[in-house]
């Protein structure tokens, strides 16, 4: 990763309080992601892998710390410059697919292009360039209730990619999917990383699925490891 | 940036059908509702509010509010005439009867046609007026009449409560004044009919050119302050007011009644749009993650909500328009004006906007990563 990384966090803190108990999810993380890297983010539930995407994304902002994405610092951003700074520069990807039922899949591939006020005729056209990146032209005209977990997953990358943005953020992309829906879904997002140069990081609970990334990352305690920690303790055990 | 949102929202619209349609329905009915009050203030006001739109003066007996029951000797209506301002005056001995099996009320006027003239514009059939001139038991009667009463020009009716038995020779066309449900007969022959020989019911004065209403009134007033039968000047509009001030307690229920309707309908509107809300939380999470400000997700639901009630705002004025807005309705003394159907309308776009209001701002105020989560 000789060049610049595309998104640069040092030092991130959030604490939640749950009752009396003081949660803190992260914990002075520092992270580089380089430009068109996969990056997968593993951990235990409650670990702050969500949390961390959602700071890296601009949903969050943290307690203490900076995120940088490209050239902006998105934890220096306000509400409204956040939300057009979203539009444009970040993708998202949901475990629960989070489609529009009443809009074909199309239609919802093409609401965030209507948002960042693209012409009618580039819409067509980068709807179409993503419809046939995630490999669904074929199911396009229809609502999301007439396809599968795996193709409604896949309308939602289309949907995440279609504003070329920077980086996508992708939180448990698989977590709903069976087996075959998970590996199309994951060799997608490798695509966009390896064709594409797109910057994908990605929280997943699965190895498999997190062994298709380039670099596979753990939180613990708030940090972030290059290697899962309880494999380190059960290696170090039991050498 | 809503216009490029308008088929998204339009979707939105119909994501559940069934509320939708109850929804569009119990706006509509509600505005049906308001509509047909607002019909029935509107046929019991519309003859006496069209009087209060002329420049004139009615001059009657003091001691009685009620135009009806005023008596003064209609020698007064020279003694008006005389009072600097006043172009022309004239008595007018009115009456009213309740006519037909639907209880049309009949609003009789009894004049002199020559001073009546002087003081009163009145678009006519010069034939009309001849005809009228001509016979003591003519009759010229308002169309908005003829047409809910079914009588026609060349009838000879009887109006027993009156005792009155007249020919009409013409009809008193459309005009933006008041007569148009009213009957005209001459004076003489209703002093007769009424027992009420040499005397008037209030005395109509029209201003000179330049003179206020309200300023010769005064001037009236002083004039006749030493006449036998005191009296008391008002302009046409004063009086029409007092007129409806009569009717104003009914008119209030009626009016509450609407307002209690608006606002059931509100309530329900209100918990349709929020339901709506509620369900998608997720989704509206998701619309503020990939960058819908606040603002556009509150005009959104906002805007859902308002199309909803418009739609329910269309139907109750088109039944409103088939079951009011025709010649039984108006033979039943209902007239839906274009304010009333633009207030029926309103009711409509306040229901959208008020119960769409706080649903909205819910969505617009919801966390994004808390709305991810389904969270409210």
């Amino acid at each position: 990763m000789s060049e610049r990384p595309i998104v640069e966090a040092r030092g991130l803190v959030k604490t939640y309080h749950k009752g009396d108990a003081e949660i803190r999810p992260l914990n002075g993380l520092d992270l580089d992601v380089g430009q068109g890297e996969f990056l997968a983010l593993m951990g235990p539930s409650g670990s702050g892998k969500s949390t961390l995407l959602h700071v890296i994304g601009g949903l969050d902002k943290p307690d203490a710390g900076t995120c940088r994405i490209g050239e902006v610092e998105v934890t220096a951003m306000g509400e409204r410059d956040l939300c057009d700074f979203r539009a444009a520069n970040v993708g998202f990807v949901f475990q629960v697919y989070n489609l529009v039922p009443v809009l074909t899949a199309r239609d919802n591939i093409e609401l965030p292009l209507r948002l960042l006020a693209v012409s009618k005729a580039r819409r067509r056209s980068q709807v179409a360039t993503a419809l046939g990146m995630v490999g669904i032209a074929d199911r396009a005209d229809h609502l999301p209730s007439e396809l599968s977990g795996g193709e409604e997953q896949r309308v939602a990358i289309a949907r995440a990619l279609v504003t070329d943005p920077q980086i996508i953020i992708a939180d448990e992309p698989t977590g709903d999917l069976d087996e075959e829906s998970s590996g199309q879904v994951v060799d997608i997002l490798a695509a966009l990383s390896a064709e594409h140069h797109k910057t994908v990081i990605m929280v997943t609970h699965d190895p498999e699925t997190a062994e298709r990334a380039n670099r596979m990352m753990y939180l613990h305690k708030g940090r972030l490891l290059d290697r899962n920690p309880r494999e380190t303790t059960v290696k170090e055990t039991f050498p | 940036m809503m216009g490029r949102l308008l088929p998204f929202m339009w979707c939105n619209v119909w994501r559940n059908r069934r509320r939708s349609v109850l929804t569009v329905l119990g706006v509509g009915v509600a505005v049906f509702v308001v509509a047909a009050l607002g019909a029935a203030v509107e046929g019991m006001t519309f003859p006496v509010r069209e009087v209060g739109s002329q420049e004139l003066l009615t001059v009657r007996e003091a001691a009685r509010a009620n135009v009806l029951a005023s008596r003064l000797p209609a020698s007064y209506e020279d003694r008006v005439a005389q009072v600097s301002g006043v172009k022309a005056a004239t008595g007018v001995l009115s009456d009213l009867a309740v006519v037909g099996t639907d209880m049309a009320h009949v609003f009789v006027r009894g004049v002199d046609p020559d001073r009546y003239r002087q003081v009163h514009d009145i678009v006519l059939d010069p034939a009309a007026w001849t005809a009228f001139e001509a016979d003591q038991n003519a009759a010229l009667v308002g169309f908005r009449l003829l047409s809910r009463l079914d009588w026609h020009v060349g009838d000879e009716i009887e109006i027993e409560e009156l005792r009155l038995r007249v020919r009409i020779v013409g009809e008193i066309p459309e005009q933006g004044v008041d007569l148009e449900s009213h009957m005209l007969v001459r004076r003489g022959y209703l002093q007769v009919a009424r027992v009420a020989e040499g005397q008037v019911s209030y005395v109509l004065a029209a201003p000179q050119q330049g003179h206020r209403a309200t300023d010769l009134a005064a001037a009236i007033d002083e004039a006749m302050e030493l006449a036998p039968v005191p009296t008391e000047t008002t302009s046409a509009g004063a009086f029409a007011e007092a007129v409806i001030d009569d009717f104003m307690g009914f008119i209030d229920y009626l009016r509450v009644m609407g307002a209690i309707t608006v606002v059931i309908t509100l309530l329900a509107a209100a918990n349709a749009i929020a339901m709506s809300v509620r369900e998608r939380t997720r989704e509206i999470g998701m619309l503020k993650a990939i960058g819908f400000k606040p603002r556009l997700v509150l005009s959104l639901v906002l805007a859902e909500s308002v199309a909803l009630s418009l739609m329910g705002g269309l139907l109750g004025v088109g039944a409103a328009a088939l079951v009011v807005g025709n010649e039984r309705g108006s033979m039943a003394g209902l007239m839906l004006s274009t304010s009333t159907v633009l207030t029926a309308v309103a009711a409509a776009l306040l229901v959208g906007v008020l119960g769409g209001l706080v649903p909205a701002r819910t969505a617009a105020n919801v966390r994004t990563i808390e709305a991810l989560r389904g969270i409210e």
